[in-house]
C-alpha cells in the first residue's frame, strides 16, 4: 500500500469568468514513498499586478522543487533535524530564504525575455506605474500568497505567506491550523511573496510528533465561500469521507468538479485547494470508522446550527410583524414556527446520542486498556 | 449533483441593504410621504422582482430612522430577507441626530453584529437620506465609522432633499459617502420618489453581483458614482451634469413648490 496520497487542484473564478479575466491560483502537489506534499498560490486581484498568474505558477514550480529537496536532505540525516526552537527556526529560515531567491530568479529570467511595457501598464495606477518605471520594483507585478504543507514519517511542516488556511486533522480526526494567521491579512488586504520584507512575512509550523493524517491547504477564495470556519472544516471532513468512502481516482474527479461550483455560489474568487494525506493513516482511521464519526457529528452540528439560525430568523420576523402591527403576518409565521421547533427537538436529539454514543466507546476503550 | 454537493455544506452569498431615513420635524408632510411611498415600491416592488431573478445573492435589508436620536426599523438583531420586509410608513419629528445614527451603523456593521452570514466580497449598500443639517456631533459619529472595513469597502449613496436651494448640508453627506459626486439632490416628490427605486435597485443590483468589469477593480466610491450617473441617466434621458460644487442635482417634475 501506499504509504502517501497528495492531490491538487484549482479553478477561475466565477467572477473572473464572468469578466474575461484569468485565473490567478495556481495549485501543486507531490507524493511518493517518503512524503506528500501540497501546495497553492493566489495572485493578487488588482490590475496593479499584471502578472500576478505567473507570479503564483512560479511560486509553486519552486517550492514543488525545493521542499522536495530539502525533505529528501532531512530524511537522509536525522541528525539535520532540528532540536531547540533556535535550530527549528533557522532551518526554516534558511529554506524560506531559498524559497525567496529561487523565485525571484524566475521572476528576473521571465522579465529578462518579457520586459514589461507601456501595454503591460496601462491598467496600472500612477501609483504603481513609478514602481515599475522609476524605482524598478518589477518583482510586485509577480506578486502572490504561498502555502505549503508536507508530510513524511518522521516529520510534518506547513509554511505561509500571505492569506488562505493550512487546515491540519490529527489521528483523532480533531481539526486545527497550526500556522499562525498573519493580523496584516484582512479584507481583500494580504502579505505577498514580492513585499520587500516578505522573509519575515513566513510563518511556518513543524513537528515530529502527532503527524497528521491530512493536510488540506486552499487559498482565499476556498474560506471566503462559507459564512464560518465550522463550514469549512465540514467541507474539508466531507471531502476526507468521500476519499475514505470512494477511493482517490473517485475524490479527485470529486473535487475538481466541486469546486468550480463552490466558486459560483460562495466566493466568486479564483479556488485553489491542495491535500497532504497519510494514506496508511487514514485507511487505518477509516477501519475504526474516525473519520465517518468526525464527519456525523460535524454534519448534525451543522444541521443544529442552521435550524437554530432559522428560528431564530422566524422570531426577529415575528417580532418585526408584530413591531408594524401586521397580525396576518404575525399568525402565518405561527405554523412554520412549530415545525422548526419539532425539527429543532428532533435534530437535538439525533446530536446528543452520537455525542453519547462517541463517549461510551472511549469510556469502553479506557476499560480495555 | 456530484457526492461532495449532497455532503458538504452549501456555500451562500448574502448582500445587506442599509438604509439610514431622515425623520426630523423639517421632513414633515409631503416629504416623508413621499419617502414612505418610495421605501413602499422599492422594497415590495422593485427589490423582490431583482432579489427573485438574481442567484448570485440573498438580499437582505435593514433600515435605521434618525430624528432624535436613532432606532431600526428592522429588527435591531439582524437585517431582514427582502422577503420578509414589509414597509410601514414613518413618521417626521424631533432633530437630526445623524452622529447617532452614524454610530449606531458602525455597530452592526461587523460578522458579530448585521453581517454574520457574510461571505464572498459582497460589501454592503448603503443609502443615506436627508433633507437638513445633522444637529448633534455628527463629526464624532463619523469619524468612528471610517474606521470600519465594513463601511470603507461598502458602496454608500446619499441623496439630499431640498426644497430651497443650500438646505441640505452637502459637505456632511460628501463626508458620508467620500465623493460629492455620489450626493444626489432632489427638489421635489417625483424625483425623489424615482431616486429612492431605481438607486435601490441600481445599488443591489451592482453590488449582489460579481464585478463586471473587465480589469481595473474600482474603489466602492468609483462604484458609486457609476451607478450614481447610471441611475440620473435612467431618470433625466441624459448624461449627470454636476453643479459648480462638484454635486448633481437632478429634477423631473418643473413645479419647485411640488412638496
Amino acid at each position: 500500500m501506499e504509504a502517501f496520497f497528495s492531490h491538487s487542484s484549482s479553478s477561475q473564478g466565477y467572477s473572473h469568468i464572468k469578466a474575461n479575466k484569468e485565473c490567478q491560483d495556481c495549485s501543486g502537489c507531490f507524493c511518493n514513498s517518503d512524503m506528500a506534499i501540497a501546495i497553492v498560490a493566489d495572485g493578487h486581484g488588482s490590475s496593479d499586478y499584471p502578472r500576478t498568474a505567473l507570479g503564483s505558477k512560479f511560486a509553486v514550480e519552486v517550492a514543488l522543487s525545493s521542499i522536495k529537496s530539502f525533505v529528501e536532505t532531512l530524511l537522509g540525516d536525522e541528525s539535520l533535524l532540528p532540536i531547540t526552537d533556535e535550530e527549528e527556526s533557522s532551518l526554516f529560515s534558511n529554506l524560506e530564504k531559498n524559497l525567496l531567491s529561487q523565485w525571484h530568479s524566475r521572476v528576473e529570467e521571465h522579465l529578462r525575455k518579457n520586459p514589461i511595457t507601456e501595454y503591460d501598464l496601462v491598467n496600472v495606477t500612477d501609483k504603481y506605474k513609478d514602481k515599475y518605471l522609476v524605482e524598478k520594483k518589477y518583482e510586485k507585478a509577480y506578486g502572490t500568497t504561498l502555502i505549503i504543507s508536507c508530510i513524511t514519517k518522521q516529520f510534518w511542516f506547513g509554511i505561509q505567506v500571505g492569506d488562505g488556511r493550512c487546515v491540519v486533522f490529527s489521528t483523532n480526526g480533531d481539526v486545527s491550523e497550526p500556522i499562525e494567521l498573519d493580523s496584516r491579512c484582512h479584507g481583500n488586504i494580504t502579505t505577498s511573496i514580492c513585499d520587500d520584507d516578505a522573509l519575515l512575512e513566513f510563518h511556518h509550523y513543524f513537528s515530529k510528533q502527532d503527524i497528521p493524517v491530512a493536510v488540506f491547504v486552499g487559498t482565499d477564495g476556498i474560506d471566503d465561500s462559507f459564512s464560518s470556519i465550522q463550514e469549512l472544516y465540514l467541507m474539508y471532513l466531507s471531502m476526507m469521507k468521500i476519499l475514505c468512502e470512494n477511493g482517490k481516482t473517485v475524490f479527485s474527479k470529486e473535487v475538481d468538479s466541486y469546486l468550480p461550483e463552490l466558486s459560483k455560489r460562495g466566493s466568486g474568487d479564483d479556488v485553489s485547494l491542495a491535500c497532504a494525506v497519510s494514506w496508511k493513516k487514514l485507511q487505518q482511521r477509516n477501519k475504526q470508522g474516525i473519520i465517518q464519526r468526525k464527519w456525523k457529528i460535524a454534519d448534525n452540528q451543522y444541521s443544529l446550527e442552521q435550524l437554530k439560525a432559522k428560528s431564530n430568523e422566524v422570531l426577529l420576523r415575528k417580532e418585526y410583524f408584530k413591531s408594524i402591527n401586521d397580525s396576518d403576518g404575525f399568525h402565518n409565521l405561527e405554523q412554520e414556527e412549530k415545525e422548526l421547533s419539532v425539527k429543532l427537538s428532533s435534530q437535538k436529539a439525533m446530536f446528543e446520542t452520537i455525542i453519547n454514543t462517541k463517549q461510551r466507546k472511549k469510556k469502553h476503550r479506557r476499560r480495555k486498556k | 449533483m456530484g457526492l461532495l454537493d449532497k455532503i458538504a455544506p452549501a456555500p451562500r452569498k448574502t448582500m445587506t441593504l442599509f438604509y439610514l431615513v431622515d425623520t426630523s420635524g423639517s421632513m414633515a408632510g409631503a416629504k416623508i410621504g413621499t419617502v414612505n411611498n418610495a421605501m413602499m415600491e422599492a422594497i415590495e416592488s422593485d427589490l423582490k422582482e431583482l432579489s427573485d431573478s438574481n442567484d448570485d445573492a440573498e438580499i437582505k435589508v435593514a433600515i435605521m430612522k434618525f430624528s432624535t436620536g436613532c432606532e431600526w426599523v428592522t429588527p435591531s438583531k439582524e437585517p431582514l430577507s427582502l422577503a420578509d420586509v414589509s414597509w410601514r410608513d414613518v413618521q417626521a419629528g424631533g432633530l437630526t441626530d445623524m452622529g447617532s445614527a452614524f454610530i449606531e451603523l458602525d455597530k452592526k456593521l461587523s460578522r458579530n453584529a448585521f453581517l454574520q452570514s457574510q461571505t464572498g466580497a459582497y460589501a454592503p449598500v448603503i443609502i443615506l437620506m436627508s433633507d437638513g443639517a445633522p444637529t448633534d456631533d455628527w463629526e464624532k459619529g463619523l469619524a468612528a465609522l471610517k474606521t470600519n472595513n465594513w463601511y470603507k469597502n461598502a458602496l454608500k449613496i446619499a441623496i439630499a432633499i431640498e426644497e430651497s436651494e443650500g438646505e441640505a448640508d452637502k459637505n456632511v453627506l460628501k463626508e458620508f459617502t467620500g465623493t460629492i459626486e455620489a450626493v444626489i439632490t432632489v427638489h421635489d416628490k417625483q424625483t425623489l420618489k424615482a431616486l429612492i427605486r431605481k438607486v435601490s435597485v441600481r445599488a443591489s443590483a451592482f453590488q449582489s453581483h460579481s464585478k463586471q468589469s473587465s480589469d481595473d477593480i474600482t474603489t466602492p466610491e468609483q462604484d458609486a458614482v457609476n451607478v450614481v450617473k447610471e441611475v440620473v441617466k435612467e431618470i433625466t434621458g441624459s448624461d449627470v451634469e454636476t453643479q459648480i460644487d462638484g454635486s448633481i442635482d437632478i429634477k423631473v417634475d418643473e413645479d419647485w413648490g411640488n412638496w
